[in-house]
């Protein structure tokens, strides 16, 4: 009997490890699905702060008003100990609104040395149409600023574990310092 | 005895008789005595000595080990090219590793040969800190050769890597809680076992066997190069969070904002010292008498499980530069404390392997003198399974014990730098420069290895 049990043992090992050999395929999803593979702030988190708050900036009197106002997009601070790509969060929410005409976006800080650098060099190059380079001095000043935070609340116990995100964005005017638009979205998340 | 048994019995011996020849060297050798001269030669800084001692055991050795222990080597010695395509080679069996532990529990570990033979037949799938190691030192490498952007693929890699060991361990230690109902063994169950040596207080201090908080300040420091705040915050935070008493560590988070509005060409240098001290400790292998409950029956069942010796205090390094000493931490990674935790985590599975496989080995050994009379067979095997019978001592022993870091913002241009550890000393004329740079230091034994590097 004592035999036979680490026989069958064995017998089991050497049938997990041939299962093991076993791969997996690969195929295509859908990038706006829900994805729920980890815990961690995934596409589906970034999706959920880009629509809530591209659709709440929309109503708002700031881009109601109608005068297609110019906006500079500034970093939204990663405040979580999770590795972010904030900026992931601002190119939507840029792309969505630009894709609807009624803001437009000046150069922000982290493009600027791209924009600079191309300017010198229509400037200084002999093999552009003096007719057709970019002056300098002619760059538009931005009348807002959005910038934003992104905040997490993480518990734990033996078995599960409960995430909650707080994303908030703001819109400074630039020339009075005044709160022109805000809003927040939160996502909560469990695993157990 | 029913025939069946016994017919299953002697295939067994068979395989366990074959298994012992095809494991051959591998499973009787100890790593420890293996790797001696190349560590002997590293203490000395004869490099290439050492790299061609290491070369000599590439038909016999663990292929992740061989590469990883070469990979330091050409690293010590400058060669970058050769150490990164060693690391990359690594890297690739630790990804067949990922893609197992993504799909299953506790069952890579566990291997037939381990089984019959000795924990050393079991492929070397690298323990979890070294996987983390491993693409940090990637990411080290590249920055050592003014690649800020490769670096950052590398060190995204270890968040990435760090997630899947994250999910793994938790579905397992899930598995291991289900077990306990039944009985699972732990290191205090076995007598005669040094457990002052895996159990020290410091342990309990580490949050898991695989994070280190150098690898998320790396990030951090890489991500503030390329402008990524959102990124770089994180690393500096998750680094306080791993080591918290370190005011390096807090100045890294608390000054970031200011440091990445800092104009290229202020004149001043952001200099990070990286220093890194001995290499990683090497196990042993005691035999123990387990206690073998099963249906009843109470059998003692001798097996070996490694160990390690007493924790060696290395001395208190200090950082000069131009007169001053700097604020230093010198132990942001303690590798030889992760060891001996990483050795404790996976202590249950060693003692679980040991105790079936010296089950097995007892009742092969009735079963042979059962169908030989003259004993003969029977003494054949309990020869080979006294002979094979050894604990896994293998690790990458070239890591460093531990590693340190400083930060210092300076003027750009010559500076003389100090490294004093205990009675040892290195000095140099440092010329600083960029927006940002490097300064690596190892100090193994007498020897010194310095590296630098500068980014605009």
């Amino acid at each position: 009997m004592f035999q036979r049990t680490y026989v069958l043992r064995v017998a089991l090992l050497i049938v997990f490890s041939m299962v093991l050999g076993c791969s997996k395929s690969v195929r295509y999803g859908d990038p706006k699905g829900i994805e729920t593979v980890s815990i961690e702030f995934g596409s589906t988190d970034l999706h959920k702060v880009a629509e809530e708050m591209t659709r709440s900036m929309l109503v708002s009197q700031l881009v109601v008003e109608g005068n297609r106002p110019l906006i500079t997009v500034q970093d939204v601070k990663n405040l979580t100990s999770e590795y972010i790509d904030t900026r992931a969060i601002t190119d939507s929410i840029r792309t969505e609104l630009a894709r609807s005409g009624v803001v437009r976006f000046v150069v922000d800080e982290e493009a600027m040395a791209q924009q600079v650098s191309e300017l010198d060099r229509q400037q200084d190059g002999e093999y552009y149409d003096q007719e057709t380079i970019a002056e300098k001095g002619k760059m538009l000043g931005a009348a807002y600023r959005l910038e934003g935070s992104i905040r997490s609340i993480v518990k734990q116990s033996s078995d599960v574990k409960d995430v909650y995100y707080k994303v908030n964005l703001q819109v400074w005017e630039i020339r009075t310092g005044i709160l022109e638009w805000s809003d927040e979205t939160d996502i909560r998340k469990i695993r157990d | 005895m029913c025939d069946v048994t016994y017919l299953m019995l002697l295939r067994l011996i068979g395989i366990f008789v074959s298994a012992c020849v095809l494991g051959g060297c591998q499973s009787l050798s100890r790593y420890e005595v293996e790797l001696n001269q190349v560590s002997d030669a590293v203490l000395s800084g004869q490099l290439d000595d050492a790299l061609g001692l290491h070369e000599r055991r590439h038909v016999t050795a663990n292929q992740l080990l061989y590469f990883l222990e070469a990979g330091e080597l050409y690293w010590l010695k400058g060669d970058y090219d050769q150490a990164l395509k060693l690391w990359r080679a690594a890297d690739q069996l630790v990804q067949g590793w990922e893609s197992l532990a993504r799909l299953n529990t506790g069952l890579i570990t566990q291997d037939v040969g381990s089984v019959l033979i000795n924990d050393k037949v079991k492929s070397y799938q690298g323990y979890d800190f070294e996987k983390v190691m491993l693409t940090t030192r990637i990411a080290l490498t590249h920055l050592m050769m003014g690649d800020v952007a490769s670096a950052r693929v590398a060190i995204k890699s270890t968040h990435e890597r760090e997630a899947i060991i994250e999910g793994f361990r938790e579905r397992q230690a899930l598995l291991v809680s289900q077990e306990d109902a039944q009985k699972s063994y732990r290191i205090e169950d076995l007598n005669g076992y040094p457990v002052e040596t895996s159990d020290a207080p410091e342990l309990s201090g580490l949050r898991n066997s695989y994070q280190n908080a150098f690898s998320h300040y790396l990030a951090g420091f890489i991500y503030e190069q390329l402008n990524e705040p959102s990124l770089s915050a994180p690393g500096y935070r998750k680094a306080i969070e791993l080591r918290s008493n370190h005011p390096v560590l807090r100045a890294g988070l608390m000054g970031l904002e200011e440091r990445i509005k800092r104009p290229d060409d202020d004149g001043y240098t952001d200099l990070l010292v990286v220093y890194e001290e001995g290499l990683s400790p090497s196990k042993i292998s005691i035999e123990i008498n387990g206690l073998l409950v099963h249906n009843g029956d109470i059998t003692y069942v001798p097996f070996s499980v490694p160990a390690y010796g007493a924790r060696s205090e290395l001395p208190q390094p200090s950082v000069i530069v131009a007169g001053d000493v700097i604020e230093f931490s010198p132990d942001i990674v303690d590798i030889d404390l992760m060891s001996r935790r990483s050795l404790k985590d996976e202590m249950p599975g060693i003692i679980t392997r040991g105790v079936l496989r010296s089950g097995l080995k007892v009742s092969m050994q009735s079963a042979a003198d059962e169908l030989d009379d003259s004993g003969v067979v029977g003494d054949l095997v309990a020869l080979a399974a006294i002979v094979t019978e050894s604990a896994d001592d293998r690790s990458w022993r070239l890591l460093p014990a531990r590693i340190g870091l400083g930060r210092v913002l300076m003027h750009r241009g010559a500076h003389h730098i100090e490294f004093r550890s205990g009675s040892s000393s290195r000095s140099m004329d440092v010329v600083v420069d960029g927006k940002y740079m490097l300064l690596f230091m190892r100090r193994v034994g007498a020897q010194w290895y310095v590296k630098q590097v500068s980014f605009d």
